[in-house]
């Protein structure tokens, strides 16, 4: 590098490698003179020098609504029943506190996070949106065998319909995933209800009653009335309530 | 002396409660996942609207990280913080998502926007409440390529070398990239 | 990783606090005598967390102006757990046989602080604090003046919110839900509680009943959007005069409203759905339910007294 003095056009190509302090220490000297002496490039410099600095300390946004409750409804993962979950519960001392224990899930609290969400979160969405047939039934695996000692009433699954008929191509796929889910719950709050209070027991059973009642109503309605996008609609919010409310008791803390 | 034993430890022991609520997060706890939501969501989210440009988009984008999040946790392995980990998979979750929607955007701006994105500067009317653009509002009139560059260097501190391998460009190109974003943003924040 | 589990400070209140107890009693394990106490003050820095849990009793929480955490508590039959470190205080109780008898805390947090409490049958009530959650199965929940966040739990017991001031989430299943003085986002389900939200000021309100009644009295925002949601339940909305866009559904409830409304042509079979605005439109009102009437009233008047 000469001591010549530098262009406004030799500076501006060396402007970019000057602000990453990527040149050697006379060449930076060279542009700094050349700014010292040229109004127009030290205006360049000192504006360009100040973005990064004004970057770095912008402020945080907020959006413009709360964003969780759509994630938690997709992070509400489908439980899987462990073989022998009510049998690997152990009285160890506890590492993690009593509230975080539920009594039926020691085993099964893993597994709530092991499994994705996806299936859920799709029946949800696609009960009011129409997704294509073939994406629920890929995410979505051969359905569990269902316990037959069921106390709780397990939605049957919907008539199934021809493509040609259906309005809905994913409603059965739906309603099957509801199903599996719902039998998965069922079987872990039964074993979670001696470890509940009766009166807490008590709540629950006169509440999933309703929530079925409603789900009957619903579906009877449907039976009348196939394409209503309205009655869906209402179906899939009860067995939402009954899924949030299996939920809720799965993972309720032990009374003791 | 009760008291004592605990003033002693109350100015010995550092907090540990932000490594807490993500382990109960990883761990499977849904409500320490919530406070950690709640604990990163304005940046995550800041992140997502510098990116992709969009408020409602980015509002979509920023779910998405965090479902994302939450099904990763359980890999995180604390090896960078954890703050660290969770901007970079919201960065890549946006730049993902670009690669799905952003060819339309893309071809309606114009090509690849790479080449001539200072016509974006000279034909749209500055933002509704400016006579003078703050630096935000400047960011997102960025052309996209060039915004993208410029924000995860100069707002979010990525060094070259990591923004060319999450963009797959090159280190130069990168620092082209980011020239051409200052400079117009200069010329953006003074008119 | 369980970095949370090494604790500070772990206190077993009962050997401290109870010197009158003697050796040799303690070595019969009388359950009797296994009362523990806690009353300390502890400092917390600010935006700490303050986490109380226990089975049965009574949690009180209220708070002050001091970067202190005070606690006063008792255990009739269970061992009392406390930690501390700078940034998180936490209190529990915990006993290794069935009957632990009643828990009582009554704690004054930092005004900043970030509360979480959890219980089994006990009530809790709290005043103050920045985020607060409250998860109970059978207990009462109260919670006030919460500065952030509230989010609030019970199976059966009842859930009531007053003046919170940035967004709330309410769960119950035979819940009753009563929310006073709300700013921000608004999430309230119950299976079959009333879900009673006033005098609230928000641009997001959700609610979703089976059967319990929702009664619907704040402000609305023109770009708001307010969905309430009942399968037998009733939905009443006191709605002021602005700028509304309504979406109303039920299968066979009846509907009534003190403003003008048209029944969209095409309804289908035995359902009635209604789509009107008033004042030009503006803040997205959606109101479903499957047998549940719906009325829409201006506030201060209320069509159900009539």
């Amino acid at each position: 590098m000469t001591n010549r003095p530098l262009t406004c056009e030799q500076f501006d190509a060396a402007l970019s490698d000057y602000l990453e302090n990527a040149l050697d220490p006379a060449e930076r000297t060279a542009l700094e003179s050349h700014a010292s002496t040229c109004d127009r490039c030290r205006a360049l410099l000192a504006e360009l020098s100040a973005i990064p600095t004004e970057a770095g300390a912008l402020h945080d946004l907020e959006p413009s609504r709360d964003l969780w409750p759509a994630i938690a409804q997709r992070i509400a993962a489908p439980v899987v029943a462990l073989p022998g979950a009510a049998a690997r519960r152990e009285r160890r001392p506890s590492v993690r506190p009593w509230y975080l224990t539920p009594a039926s899930l020691a085993a099964a609290a893993a597994v709530l996070i092991a499994v994705t969400a996806s299936v859920t979160a799709l029946a949800i969405r696609t009960g009011r949106t129409s997704a294509p047939a073939g994406a629920v039934a890929a995410n979505n695996p051969a359905p569990a065998a269902q316990p037959n000692d069921s106390q709780i009433d397990i939605p049957a699954p919907a008539p199934r319909v021809t493509n040609a008929s259906a309005t809905r191509p994913n409603a059965v796929p739906v309603q099957e995933v509801y199903a599996r889910e719902i039998a998965e719950l069922d079987s872990i709050v039964r074993d979670q209800r001696s470890h509940l209070d009766t009166s807490t027991v008590t709540v629950i059973e006169k509440n999933l009653h309703i929530i079925n009642q409603a789900i009957a109503q619903s579906r009877a309605a449907l039976a009348r009335d196939p394409n209503s996008g309205f009655l869906h609609h209402q179906l899939n919010d009860a067995l939402n309530q009954k899924i949030s409310l299996l939920r809720t008791v799965a993972l309720l803390p032990a009374r003791t | 002396m009760l008291t004592a034993t605990m003033e002693d430890v109350v100015t010995t022991i550092p907090s540990e409660e932000p490594t807490s609520d993500v382990a109960l997060a990883a761990a499977g706890d849904r409500q320490a996942f919530e406070r950690v939501y709640r604990a990163n969501v304005q940046r995550v989210f800041s992140i997502c609207v510098r990116m992709c440009g969009d408020r409602g988009r980015a509002e979509e984008l920023t779910q998405d990280a965090f479902v994302r999040a939450w099904e990763k946790l359980p890999l995180f392995r604390g090896e960078s913080a954890f703050s660290t980990w969770l901007h970079r998979l919201a960065v890549n979750v946006v730049l993902n998502d670009r690669k799905v929607l952003g060819r339309e955007r893309a071809r309606a701006a114009n090509g690849d926007d790479d080449e001539d994105g200072e016509a974006l500067y000279g034909a749209s009317a500055p933002p509704s409440h400016a006579d003078r653009m703050d630096l935000e509002a400047a960011i997102e009139l960025l052309p996209p390529g060039a915004r993208r560059v410029f924000v995860l260097h100069d707002v979010e501190g990525y060094r070259h070398e990591e923004i060319a391998e999450m963009l797959g460009v090159t280190s130069g190109g990168s620092k082209a990239q980011l020239h051409r974003a200052r400079l117009l943003l200069r010329e953006a924040l003074n008119r | 990783m369980c970095a949370r589990f090494v604790s500070a400070l772990c206190l077993t209140a009962a050997m401290a606090a109870t010197p009158a107890l003697l050796p040799a009693q303690r070595q019969h394990r009388n359950d009797d005598d296994e009362t523990s106490r806690v009353d300390t003050t502890v400092a917390l820095s600010s935006g700490g967390v303050v986490e109380l849990s226990l089975i049965s009793g009574e949690i009180k929480v209220t708070s002050w102006n001091r970067d202190q955490v005070r606690i006063k508590a008792s255990s009739d039959g269970g061992l009392l757990q406390f930690d501390a470190t700078n940034g998180r205080v936490s209190l529990t109780v915990r006993s290794d046989h069935d009957d632990m008898g009643d828990t009582e805390y009554d704690v004054t947090i930092p005004a900043g602080a970030r509360l979480i409490t959890h219980s089994v049958s006990a009530d809790i009530t709290t005043d103050g604090g920045s985020d607060v959650e409250a998860h109970a199965v059978s207990g009462d929940v109260s919670v006030s003046n919460v500065t952030g966040r509230a989010t609030i739990e019970s199976v059966s017991g009842s859930l009531t919110a007053t003046h919170v001031g940035h967004g709330l989430r309410v769960n119950g299943v035979s819940s009753d839900i009563k929310a006073t003085d709300i700013t921000g986002d608004i999430n309230a389900q119950s299976t079959s509680g009333d879900i009673i939200l006033g005098s609230t000021h928000s641009s997001f309100v959700h609610t979703e009943t089976v059967s319990g009644d929702t009664r619907f009295g704040g402000t609305l925002d023109r770009a708001g959007r307010y969905d309430f949601h009942s399968h037998s339940g009733d939905i009443v909305l006191a709605v002021p005069a602005i700028g509304v866009t309504f979406d109303i559904s039920t299968f066979s409830g009846d509907v009534q409203s003190d403003y003008p409304m048209t029944l969209q042509p095409g309804s289908e079979v035995g359902q009635k759905h209604m789509e009107f605005s008033i004042n030009g439109g503006g803040a997205r009102v959606t109101a479903e339910t499957f047998s549940g009437g719906v009325t829409v009233e201006r506030p201060g008047h209320s069509s159900h007294e009539d």
